[in-house]
């Protein structure tokens, strides 16, 4: 008696096995294609890009590593990505603790919360053109507002937007505007704290900051580092505040990131330039995020 | 001296205590409250000085002192607003862009996001953790060749590369839209599909007539954001409109900015500004269950 | 019951057939460097021998005309355009507009012409169309300028005319305007501080000293006694007038020559101490979203050109009561004798396509006499003939905008010369190093002349060998 070992055996498989995956695809169908069509075959495309010199006039031309080289030498291009490090290490803790400090705020017991919470959400909807355009002249040397208010303590006023050194900051204030959406999350974070856990840390004896720093910020940590990773990839991405406000003035100091890629796609036509450059980014960008989650299991507590 | 004075007197000190502490958290919520009034009004000053701006006499914009609230509020100036641009036709424009980009996102997003809901097929969990990649992708990377894409199309100074992608569920914004969708459907019991499905009903059927009706929540909360984010967005449109007549409202107030002849009338600049933000707040008062429920699905909201 | 599952729904085909279609149309093009031309529409080109096509039965012919986007522009695209197309029923003029604030009008065309759809007529500034012709994309057109005698607008004897129309001694450029630069002063500073308006003669020294007694910043409507521009091109004027260029050549320069003694001092004075030393102009800051300017009444004295009037003084204007009076006059004397200035023509140029007769007569049309004064008239600009500048235009500005000198424009013009042409485009000079690498930190105050101008060099030195090498 032979004992056949079993194989796998290869099943055509069913009608309907297959009627399903024939709507699976098909109804897949318009992100397979959009994403081929639009996203992977663009990247790829751009990858043979970056090798060319092409100024959409003519035919391009292969020039190797020419653009690569420019990439990790020129000034303005690493200028760039330090002013969008710049940007991010500052804008970020800051969006951080104040949306915090506002959550907090707005889940204890006071009146019209809901109001408060529109107000700082508001914002964020207002059309990112529209309120770069109005910022721009409430940092007006002259005639802002913020000099004007700042008149009011004896601040002498300030070229916000004309001094290199001061031109960053004023963005970083800026972006201190935009922390709705962070607040919201932690809102529904600091909701979701069962009340009978702080009962017991306030019988323990524990002061209002003893609960929040072993408390409410451990159990909070998996929420702030979502909005960590978030604020920083958005940070590093901003474009429209300094291609409207500045672009990317006084002396490049705030030609950040992707300004300088649009620069050069876009008003100079290196094409092939402006895709290496996409290309170093997104690199950059991806490593940020990879490192962030390897850096997370050391201090964000997940309730495992 | 008997034990059932210190017990007493324990007991009273108690009560004092907690009293005394009632007293001082009403105190810090009434200190708390003045606060966060005066933070609220502070933080929105940008908006209103451009509110109130939109509204001054032209003498009033460089005045000294600064003049925060104009003496009569000149209507006017809305009116001059498309005076000097075609701001009617950039409306449109806006109009045009949201309208078929957004019912390409909500056809395409709910087709998709069943297909990963419901559906089995080789290379699904693939094209999952793809799409999931996706939603990381800075849009940067795909500018330039896209550009050149659209180019060799001819849809350069159309609306097209403005909507047509997103009938086909592509990065930026929409693969965000087909999780939540995929998630939301995955919470539907698929008991009510199957029952449909024996019936020989197709899957277009059921997923028409009883998946979309309880669905309502996740497609408004997905129409919403979308319609926020193409009517804001300012690069695409940057990118792929030249002329005058194919500009949007974003457009438009760039370009009424950068202009020479205008820049310096900001109560024109401010009016524009103004007027293009109106609809998006009248969006969010009376669709704002709709933000905070977004946000806290996903956490991704408005940028 | 039929098997309904094991079919596809005709819907669901339709769906899937759709997308795949547009599918492979993405895919395909994405293949092509450049698409083949559109199939050429079903009108013949007009009959390429001379001879007019008077006879309403001449075959029907579109003109694309890709058109300058400014506002006082597109009114008289639109006038122009229906005029003729009145008189030449068989031709359709169709004008394609781009503003230029996203700085897209030359983007588009080289679109246009990389595809294969160049358009039959499109502007030009008299600076940005020589790497077009190099690359023949032009038609010239000297056969037809001889053939119609259209000679007014090519004066003998004017350099800047010649070489922002012609090249390599083809003539490609049909002006519709003349551009010069002159100095406004607006007369009230001079009224309120008891300093006689300038003259003619008036010198370096001269004009900076006036400048200082007008500049007031003590209270609060601040005053300045100039406006500088801030900007290359127009620091030209002043570069010109010390009697060195900045290049070897300004026709194909192949050199780059900022570095030297002269232009280090007068961009030090122009682009450096008037902002931060001798403080007689407002800074960048004080200028941003468009304050402190003449036109807001803060200064006194601005490099400019005629399509600045509407800005000072106007019919409108001057019914709300808000006019500046103003005057014009030729810039102080510099170093260089001759007195150079600024002079260039704009106005179209005909790509190469089947239609380049038909495109002929209409842009002949536009830049003749009576089209040129319709332009002329519509726009403010300057008229592309000095014959129709002394007889139709000086008149016109002074009634409009209240200009008695208007006769500096034709006195500036024939001793003018182009900024830069050919080779490198100056718009891609300025933007990658002139700008970032000299002007930013200059108008900054982090930098002087001396520190930036052997950088700009070394920088626009590498950009010209790399065009040059290419050629």
């Amino acid at each position: 008696m032979v004992t056949e070992t079993p194989k796998r055996r290869f099943r055509v498989p069913s009608r309907l096995v297959l009627q399903e995956w024939l709507e699976g695809y098909l109804f897949a169908s318009p992100f397979i294609i959009g994403f081929l069509a639009f996203v992977a075959y663009p990247m790829i495309y751009s990858i043979w890009l970056s090798f060319q010199r092409w100024n959409l006039l003519g035919d391009p031309q292969f020039i190797g590593f020419a653009n690569i080289i420019k990439m990790f030498t020129a000034e303005r291009a690493n200028l760039s990505l330090y002013n969008s490090a710049y940007y991010t290490v500052f804008a970020v803790p800051l969006q951080l603790i104040l949306a915090f400090v506002l959550a907090l705020a707005l889940t204890q017991k006071i009146k019209f919360r809901d109001v408060y919470r529109s107000g700082f959400y508001l914002p964020i909807i207002v059309p990112l053109v529209a309120w770069s355009v109005v910022w721009q002249r409430v940092l007006h040397p002259e005639f802002g507002i913020l000099n004007n208010a700042l008149s009011w303590v004896g601040i002498p006023p300030q070229p916000w937007l004309f001094d290199p050194q001061l031109a960053k900051p004023a963005f970083v204030f800026m972006s201190l505007w935009m922390i709705g959406r962070m607040m919201v999350i932690f809102i529904a974070g600091l909701g979701n704290i069962p009340p009978t856990l702080m009962e017991a840390a306030s019988l323990d004896g524990a002061s209002a900051w003893k609960r929040l720093w072993h408390v409410t910020i451990p159990l909070m940590s998996p929420l702030i580092f979502f909005n960590a990773v978030m604020g920083i990839i958005n940070s590093f991405q901003s474009f429209i505040p300094a291609k409207i406000m500045t672009d990317g003035g006084p002396e490049n100091s705030t030609l950040f990131a992707v300004l300088n890629i649009y620069n050069e796609g876009f008003k100079f036509f290196n094409m092939g330039y402006a895709a290496a450059l996409a290309w170093e980014f997104f690199i950059i960008v991806m490593l940020f995020t990879v490192v962030q989650f390897y850096m997370s299991k050391r201090w964000v507590y997940y309730e495992d | 001296m008997t034990t059932a004075n210190t017990t007493m007197q324990q007991t009273v000190t108690m009560a004092e205590r907690k009293s005394r502490r009632k007293m001082l958290e009403r105190i810090w919520l009434v200190v708390l409250q003045v606060l966060m009034t005066i933070f609220l009004i502070s933080f929105l000053v940008p908006a209103l000085w451009m509110i109130s701006s939109s509204l001054k006499a032209s003498t009033e914009v460089f005045a000294h002192p600064i003049v925060w609230i104009p003496a009569t509020p000149q209507w006017q100036n809305y009116a001059r607003v498309f005076e000097v641009l075609p701001f009617a036709t950039f409306a449109w424009n806006s109009f045009l862009v949201v309208l078929f980009a957004v019912a390409g996102t909500i056809f395409s997003c709910i087709l998709v996001g069943y297909s990963f809901a419901r559906l089995r097929w080789p290379g699904r969990d693939l094209f999952f953790g793809v799409l999931i990649a996706t939603l990381m992708l800075p849009e940067v990377i795909v500018l330039v060749p896209r550009f050149i894409i659209f180019r060799n199309l001819g849809w350069i100074d159309t609306l097209l590369p403005l909507t047509v992608p997103f009938w086909f569920a592509t990065t930026p914004w929409t693969p965000l839209y087909v999780f939540l969708m995929r998630q939301f459907f995955k919470g539907i019991p698929m008991e009510l599909e199957e029952a449909a499905l024996i019936d020989g009903a197709s899957r277009i059927r059921t997923l028409i007539q009883i998946i979309l009706p309880l669905s309502k929540p996740v497609i408004a909360t997905v129409t919403v954001f979308a319609m926020l984010q193409h009517y804001t967005d300012f690069m695409n449109p940057l990118i792929y409109v030249s002329s005058l007549e194919h500009w949007t409202l974003a457009l438009g107030i760039a370009g009424l900015n950068a202009d020479e002849s205008f820049k310096a009338s900001w109560e024109l600049v401010f009016a524009a500004g103004t007027f293009m933000t109106i609809p998006v707040i009248i969006l969010f008062i009376f669709a704002q269950r709709y933000f905070v429920q977004g946000i806290t699905m996903t956490g991704f909201g408005g940028r | 019951m039929t098997d309904k599952k094991s079919t596809l729904s005709r819907r669901q085909f339709l769906i899937l057939s759709g997308q795949g279609a547009l599918a492979l149309a993405v895919l395909a093009g994405c293949g092509q460097a450049a698409q083949p031309a559109e199939e050429a529409p079903a009108e013949e080109p007009a009959a390429e021998s001379g001879g007019e096509q008077a006879e309403p039965a001449a075959a029907p012919v579109e003109l694309e005309f890709l058109a300058w986007g400014d506002p006082a522009d597109i009114e008289a695209w639109d006038k122009l355009s229906s005029l003729y197309m009145e008189r030449n029923p068989n031709v359709t003029v169709k004008v394609t507009s781009v503003a230029d604030p996203n700085n897209n009008f030359y983007p588009k065309l080289q679109t246009a012409v990389a595809g294969g759809t160049p358009p039959a007529v499109s502007s030009f500034q008299g600076w940005e169309w020589q790497i077009y012709a190099d690359n023949g994309v032009l038609a010239p057109i000297d056969d037809y300028i001889d053939r119609d005698s259209f000679t007014a607008p090519y004066p003998e004897g004017i350099k800047s005319i010649e070489d922002s129309t012609a090249r390599n001694g083809k003539r490609y450029l049909i002006p519709l305007q003349l551009g010069t630069m002159v100095m406004f002063y607006a007369k009230n500073h001079f009224d309120e501080a008891g300093v006689p308006y300038p003259t003619e003669d008036w010198t370096m020294e001269e004009f900076l000293d006036i400048a200082q007694k007008l500049t007031d910043t003590s209270g609060d409507f601040k005053k300045f006694g100039m406006q500088a521009n801030g900007s290359w091109f127009r620091d030209i004027h002043w570069i010109r007038s010390t009697g060195k260029q900045e290049f070897d050549e300004i026709v194909d320069p192949k050199k780059a020559l900022f570095n030297q003694p002269e232009i280090v001092d007068m961009l030090q004075l122009m682009a450096y101490d008037v902002y931060h030393t001798l403080k007689i102009a407002p800074t960048p800051a004080d200028m941003e979203a468009g304050a402190n300017a003449i036109e807001t009444g803060n200064v006194a004295m601005k490099y400019e050109g005629a399509w600045f009037f509407g800005r000072l003084n106007s019919p409108e204007l001057r019914e709300e009561g808000k006019q500046i009076e103003f005057d014009v006059l030729l810039m102080p004397q510099g170093a260089d004798p001759e007195r150079p200035h600024r002079g260039w023509a704009e106005g179209v140029a005909l790509p190469q396509s089947e239609k380049v007769e038909a495109a002929w007569e209409f842009a002949h049309f536009m830049g003749s006499e009576e089209g040129d004064k319709i332009y002329a008239e519509t726009t403010g600009r300057i008229p592309n003939s000095l014959d129709l500048v002394e007889s139709f235009w000086i008149p016109t500005i002074q009634e409009r905008f209240g200009v008695q000198n208007g006769q500096a424009f034709i006195e500036a013009f024939k001793r003018s010369e182009v900024d830069v042409v050919g080779g490198v485009p100056r718009s891609k000079m300025w933007s990658e190093i002139v700008k970032p690498v000299g002007y930013d930190p200059m108008l900054g105050g982090s930098a002087t002349a001396a520190e930036v101008l052997p950088k700009v060099d070394e920088e626009l030195q590498k950009v010209l060998d790399e065009y040059w090498a290419s050629q």
